[in-house]
C-alpha cells in the first residue's frame, strides 16, 4: 500500500505542477512506482509539463463516469520505468467531481503504486478540497513572498482541519541574491511563521522554463540546480537523511541541516 | 463621586451573548448616531455575530425596529437575535414574542449577570491561529497558546494574551473596555485595537524577539517592554 501526497499552495503560479512533475519523475528514477494525478480540472497542464500531452486519451473524469478503466486512463511515461500520469479533464469544471470520488480514485491508485502525487489547483475551494480529499500527507509549496506565505498558511490550517497532519514545506524560486539584498523573505522567517518542517528549497532556475517548454522535467538534467534539489527532496521522502544546502549567491555553500527538523 | 451621564448606547457582553443597550430616553436620531459612533473603529471585528437589542422601558414600533435591525446588519454584519424590554404598556409584544421577525423577551426574563471582572471568563485556544482564522471571546479574555499569524485575528471583550508571536490583528476590549491590554511573547502585529483605538505596526523590521504589552494611555495605544 502506497501513500497519497497532495501538492498544494493556495496561491497560483508558485510551482505546484512543476514540483509534482519533478518529484514524480525523481521518485520513479529512484525505482518507485509512481502515479501523478492532475487535479486541476479545467486548467490541466501537468501532462504538458511532463511532455505527455499527445498521449492522453482518457481522463479521471472518464474513469469516474465509467467510460474506461483506471488502468486505461493511466499514461505511461516511457523515459522512466513505473511512472504514470492520470490527466484531468479540460472540458469539465471542478464542481463536476466530488471529494468522495477523488478519494476513491486515490485509494485505488495507492493499492498499486508506492506514491500517488496529486497536483492541486490554486485556491481553497472545491478544486482544492477534491485534490486533498484522498491525501495521507501534503507537500505545501510556497515562494519566498509575503502573499504566497500567507496563502500557504491558510492552506495549512485547512489541511489540519481535514486531519492531514504530516505536512512538509517546499520553498520554491529562492533567489540568493534577492535574500541578500533583503528583497525576499528568508527561509528561516518563512518556517518561523508556517511552523511545519522544511523538506527542500528549490532555487530560481531558468532551466525550469526551458524544461517545461520541452516537456522534459529538470530532474533529468544533471546540470540543473533545481533538478538536483528535486532529487534530494525525493530522497528525503524516501527517508534518507540528505541535508539541505544553504543557497548563497553564486551557488551552494555550507549546509544548514537545522532547517530540516524531520 | 459624580455619576457619569448614561451613554445613549452601550455594548456589553452577557452570559446569553452580546447586548446593545439603548437609553430609553433617547430619540431615534440620537440612537442612530450613537450606534455609528460606537461602532466606528470596530471594523469587522463583530461581523457575523448575533446580538440582543436591549430596549429597557423604551417602546419602538415595528418600523423603527426594522430600521435598527437593518442598520446593524447592513453596516456591521450583526444579526439581532432577540429583543429585550421591560415596557409594561406593550402587551402585544410579549404576547406574540415576535417583533419585526425577531423574538422578544419580556423584561422579567432579563439575565442580569453582566460582564464584570468577578465573573469574566477566559477562553484558551491551544494552537496557532493561521491566516484566515478568527477567534473571539466576547464573554471575557482570550489566551492563545501558540502564534497569531499574519492574516489571522483574535478578538476579546477583555484582555488578549498571546503566548507566542502575535503577527496578525488583535482586538482587546472589543465591546468598549479601554482598560484592556494585549500581551504577546513576541509582539509583531499587523494591527492592534483596544476598545475604539487602533494602531498599526511600525514600518521598521525587528529581528529581536521582544515581550511587550499594549495598553491605552491618554487616548492612544502605547506599547511597552514587559519585564
Ligand atoms: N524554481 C523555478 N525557477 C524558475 N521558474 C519556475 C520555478 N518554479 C516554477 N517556475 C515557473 O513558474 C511558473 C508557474 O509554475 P507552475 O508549476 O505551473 O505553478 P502552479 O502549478 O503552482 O500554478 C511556470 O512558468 C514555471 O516554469
Ligand atoms: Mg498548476
Amino acid at each position: 500500500m502506497g501513500k497519497v501526497i497532495v501538492v498544494t499552495s493556495g496561491k497560483g503560479g508558485v510551482g505546484k505542477s512543476t514540483s509534482t512533475a519533478n518529484l514524480g519523475t525523481a521518485l520513479a528514477v529512484l525505482g518507485k512506482k509512481v502515479a501523478v494525478v492532475d487535479a486541476d480540472v479545467g486548467l490541466r497542464n501537468l501532462d504538458v509539463i511532463m511532455g505527455l500531452e499527445s498521449r492522453v486519451v482518457y481522463t479521471s473524469m472518464d474513469v469516474l463516469e465509467g467510460v474506461c478503466e483506471l488502468e486505461q486512463a493511466l499514461v505511461k511515461d516511457r523515459r522512466t520505468k513505473d511512472l504514470y500520469l492520470l490527466a484531468a479533464s479540460q472540458k469539465n469544471n471542478k464542481n463536476d467531481i466530488q471529494p468522495e470520488q477523488m478519494k476513491k480514485l486515490c485509494l485505488e491508485l495507492k493499492e498499486t503504486h508506492d506514491y500517488v502525487l496529486v497536483d492541486s489547483p490554486a485556491g481553497i475551494e472545491q478544486g482544492f478540497q477534491n485534490a486533498a480529499a484522498g491525501a495521507d500527507d501534503a507537500l505545501v509549496v510556497t515562494t519566498p513572498e509575503v502573499a504566497a506565505v500567507r496563502d500557504a498558511d491558510r492552506i495549512i490550517g485547512l489541511l489540519q482541519n481535514m486531519a492531514i497532519n504530516n505536512l512538509t514545506l517546499i520553498i520554491n524560486r529562492l533567489s540568493p541574491e534577492m535574500v541578500k539584498t533583503g528583497d525576499m523573505m528568508e527561509p528561516t522567517d518563512i518556517i518561523d511563521i508556517l511552523s511545519i518542517d522544511l523538506i527542500g528549497v528549490i532555487p530560481e532556475d531558468k532551466e525550469i522554463v526551458v524544461s517545461t517548454n520541452r516537456g522534459m522535467p529538470t530532474t533529468y538534467n544533471h546540470k540543473s540546480d533545481a533538478g538536483q534539489a528535486y532529487k534530494r527532496i525525493a530522497q528525503r521522502l524516501e527517508g534518507e537523511d540528505v541535508p539541505i544546502p544553504e543557497f548563497k549567491s553564486g551557488g551552494f555553500a555550507g549546509w544548514v541541516g537545522k532547517l530540516f527538523k524531520g | 463621586m459624580q455619576n457619569e451621564p448614561r451613554p445613549t448606547v452601550e455594548l456589553k457582553g452577557f452570559r446569553d451573548g452580546m447586548r446593545l443597550i439603548i437609553d430609553p430616553e433617547a430619540s431615534m436620531d440620537q440612537i442612530e448616531s450613537a450606534i455609528m459612533e460606537r461602532m466606528t473603529n470596530l471594523g469587522d471585528s463583530l461581523s457575523g455575530l448575533t446580538m440582543n437589542l436591549d430596549l429597557g422601558s423604551r417602546v419602538l414600533n415595528d418600523e423603527e425596529l426594522i430600521h435598527l435591525k437593518n442598520l446593524l446588519n447592513e453596516n456591521y454584519g450583526l444579526e439581532v437575535k432577540q429583543i429585550i424590554g421591560d415596557s409594561e404598556d406593550d402587551p402585544g409584544r410579549t404576547e406574540s414574542h415576535q417583533i419585526a421577525g425577531v423574538p422578544a423577551l419580556h423584561g422579567n426574563e432579563r439575565v442580569y449577570d453582566q460582564f464584570v471582572p468577578a465573573n469574566e471568563e477566559t477562553r484558551f485556544i491551544r494552537h496557532t491561529l493561521r491566516s484566515g482564522q478568527i477567534e473571539r471571546a466576547l464573554e471575557g479574555n482570550m489566551v492563545i497558546l501558540g502564534d497569531v499569524n499574519p492574516g489571522a485575528e483574535v478578538v476579546a471583550a477583555g484582555d488578549v494574551i498571546v503566548l507566542g508571536a502575535l503577527r496578525g490583528v488583535a482586538h482587546a476590549g472589543a465591546l468598549g473596555n479601554t482598560s484592556s491590554v494585549i500581551f504577546a511573547l513576541n509582539l509583531l502585529p499587523t494591527q492592534l485595537r483596544i476598545g475604539r483605538f487602533i494602531t498599526r505596526a511600525p514600518a521598521e523590521q525587528r529581528r529581536r524577539q521582544r515581550t511587550e504589552i499594549a495598553r491605552v494611555l491618554d487616548d492612544a495605544i502605547i506599547v511597552e517592554e514587559y519585564d
